[in-house]
């Protein structure tokens, strides 16, 4: 008797629950909307701002620009700030509460940042993906990516708005990589890379591909869109080192390493052969960090002693004063006793 | 010791019924749910379970192992949408006049619904209405914001569809290919339409101003002197009628995309935002209600919704994309020159 009265509550609890939430879908979520307000909205005229000088503080962390320069950020204290480069407006980018900013990265061509946040104080928890979008001063929340120990760090993270596809590369305390791929349904899966260890990925623009850089032996892989089908290889002939410095308009940027330094930069389709792809050579051997590949496919070469950047293929130099800080599309961002300048390519 | 030995079984006994509970509910529910949804009180539910399994092919098995064939043609026939054939002639039989030529002003609106947010503008001349593309046609999509500026726009929304993968891999579709017909100062600047007499549903102007929605060959397209044309629908308000009387169309709920015309000539461009939290989306017969109910449009149509869906207006996007990137690349889009 017990049980019979036990079970029929229970019946009754699971039967009204989904009535209920039935009745919900059915009459809010999909019931025609038909009460709508409409709001005539007047546009006020704003005046044009002033043009300023930006200066960061003396503590300022990782400066970096958007695309066109138009705004840049920095960590103050490990507090994520926003400049508005036009009228030096400063804003705080927050972290929701109990956590902490600890990656951002701005797009490649618009003025939106990809945020990643990990709860403060916890040995392991979950790493999620923020996107901000400059212009609406809003964060959303794009996916949380899986579990992690307290010492994996984001090292990269690369974006083809045209496919629309983020990669998140996550160092595993230096001893493996974890690749994340999310897809603009907000899909997420983990890519299996063949090198466990990845020093470095870029994505192609129109295709749906990423190339990765194994950490120990310098090789170069390329994804294939058929999970089935094993990531190839890409090798060029008479080449022992290879490094990969990036990915613009399709092609992939590689340069060759002799004893850490770069003379020869290789580039072109990963479709195509690589016994046709274009060669550039550089004047003086650089160091990889001093590479930079722009979005319309030029490689800039930076000289810190001079303060000068050269362009490798035509060899126009622009020259900079003070610290190369970073190169954008457009030009250069250095910074002079903490005042940031921008200098456009020549 | 009697009294710790009692508490610690009665411990024990709770934490199995509590389990036991877990599981019956779990089971009770997964029996029973499917039976609440098909056969329970709530229509609209069953609907768009049905309409969302049948037109999928891989997940028709969920609506035919619960329901009679009949039974679900009769649900399915609820959602069909009527086709109103537009009437032919340009001019004063057309039904629409254009009052407003060489006027300049665009009225905005914002929309608030119980599940959506929208953006309404009101251009009252017609005749400043384009379609525009990307300059990488084939190669690559652009943003409706970069098309329109390059126009010289002050607003714009995104037109037409496009296959949305790229060798394989699905939803990456970078709106390099376009689907249909796409045509702007009366030049054709892409076909996909092979017979001229093929009647596809076509969001497209006239020379005069007129606002050409639903089904409508090249051919007759030629003949009613149109000058703006991409492929997309399906039409929402035909000559002043709904087209969908029963159901909410069947396209269940995304951002969307629309273009409508008054009788006085004046277009309506409307964006609603979605996927996300405080606008989930909307169904076609809501954007349908809302142009012919608080808008008086004569005439409307859909037009390429989810990511793409974006309204451009001053050198700024208004609504809110509901990719995580942003604005997505196009084929094409509509915009008003200035």
């Amino acid at each position: 008797m017990k049980w019979m009265k036990r079970i029929s509550i229970w019946i009754v609890f699971s039967l009204s629950l989904q009535c209920l939430g039935l009745f919900y879908i059915d009459k809010y979520i999909l019931a025609t909307d038909s009460k709508v307000a409409s709001k005539k909205v007047v546009e006020d005229v704003s005046k044009a701002e002033e043009i300023v000088d930006i200066t960061v503080p003396e503590k300022a962390e990782t400066v970096l620009v958007s695309y066109d320069a138009k705004y840049l950020t920095y960590y103050e204290d490990e507090n994520l700030k926003l400049v508005n480069c036009k009228d030096g407006k400063i804003k705080n980018i927050n972290a929701e509460e109990g956590s902490k900013i600890c990656f951002s990265e701005w797009l490649p061509d618009r003025n939106r940042i990809l945020l990643v946040e990990r709860k403060t104080g916890n040995e392991s928890s979950n790493l999620v993906l923020y996107s901000y979008d400059v212009l609406k001063n809003e964060k959303v929340i794009v996916k949380e990516l899986g579990w992690s120990g307290s010492k994996s760090e984001v090292e990269n993270i690369q974006t083809s708005p045209l496919t629309g596809v983020i990669y998140i590369q996550v160092s595993n305390e230096g001893l493996s990589s974890s690749i994340y791929r999310i897809d603009r349904m907000g899909e997420i899966n983990k890519k299996n890379t063949i090198p466990k260890l990845v020093s470095n990925i870029a994505v192609l623009r129109r295709e749906d591909k990423l190339v990765y850089e194994g950490s120990v032996y310098n090789k170069i892989y390329v994804t294939n869109t058929d999970e089935n089908i094993k990531d190839e290889s890409i090798s060029i002939e008479g080449v022992d080192r290879l490094t990969l410095i990036g990915a613009q308009n399709d092609n992939v940027y590689l340069a060759e390493l002799k004893d850490d330094l770069v003379s020869k930069i290789y580039y072109g389709k990963t479709s195509e052969d690589t016994s046709t792809w274009k060669e550039l050579d550089l004047q003086n051997p650089s160091k990889e960090k001093d590479l930079f590949v722009s979005a319309d496919g030029k490689v800039y070469q930076n000289d810190e002693l001079r303060g000068v950047v050269t362009e490798i293929s035509s060899g126009i130099e622009t020259s900079y004063e003070g610290e190369l800080s970073q190169m954008y599309t457009k030009g250069i961002v250095s910074l002079v006793n903490n005042k940031v300048s921008f200098v456009p390519f020549k | 010791m009697r009294e710790i030995k009692i508490s610690k079984k009665k411990k024990k006994s709770t934490s199995t019924l509590v389990l036991l509970f877990i599981i019956f509910e779990l089971t009770f529910t997964a029996i029973t749910g499917p039976f609440m949804v098909y056969y329970g009180p709530f229509k609209n539910v069953k609907t768009t379970v049905v309409g969302a399994a049948m037109t999928t092919l891989t997940l028709q098995w969920l609506a035919t192992s619960f329901l009679s064939d009949k039974k679900i043609e009769q649900i399915m026939s609820e959602q069909k949408m009527e086709s109103i054939v537009q009437d032919k002639t340009d001019g004063e039989n057309s039904g629409v006049t254009v009052e407003n030529k060489d006027d300049n002003n665009i009225e905005r609106y914002d929309v608030k619904g119980n599940k959506f947010k929208g953006y309404i503008l009101i251009i009252n001349d017609p005749t400043r209405i384009k379609v525009g593309y990307s300059s990488m046609l084939g190669e690559e999509g652009q943003l409706t914001s970069d098309i329109a500026k390059d126009n010289n726009a002050i607003a714009a929304i995104n037109g037409g569809g496009f296959t949305d993968e790229v060798a394989g891999s699905k939803w990456t579709g970078t709106g390099a290919n376009p689907a249909g017909i796409i045509m702007t100062g009366g030049k054709t600047v892409y076909n996909g339409i092979k017979n001229e007499n093929e009647k596809r549903q076509v969001v497209a102007l006239t020379g005069s101003g007129r606002l050409l929605v639903g089904l409508h060959s090249i051919k007759e397209m030629k003949e009613l002197g149109t000058t703006e044309a991409v492929s997309f629908g399906p039409a929402l308000i035909v000559n002043g009628k709904k087209t969908i009387t029963t159901g909410d169309g069947g396209w269940g709920i995304a951002p969307r995309t629309a273009i409508a015309q008054r009788k006085d000539g004046a277009i309506i461009l409307l964006v609603i935002d979605g996927r996300q939290v405080n606008s989930l989306g909307a169904t076609l017969r809501e954007v349908q209600d809302l142009l012919f109910d608080e808008y008086g449009a004569y005439n409307a149509t859909n037009l390429d919704g989810g990511s793409s869906s974006t309204l451009f207006y001053n050198d700024e996007v208004i609504n809110r994309p509901s990719d995580s990137l942003g604005e997505r690349s196009v084929p094409s889009i509509i915009y008003v020159e200035k």
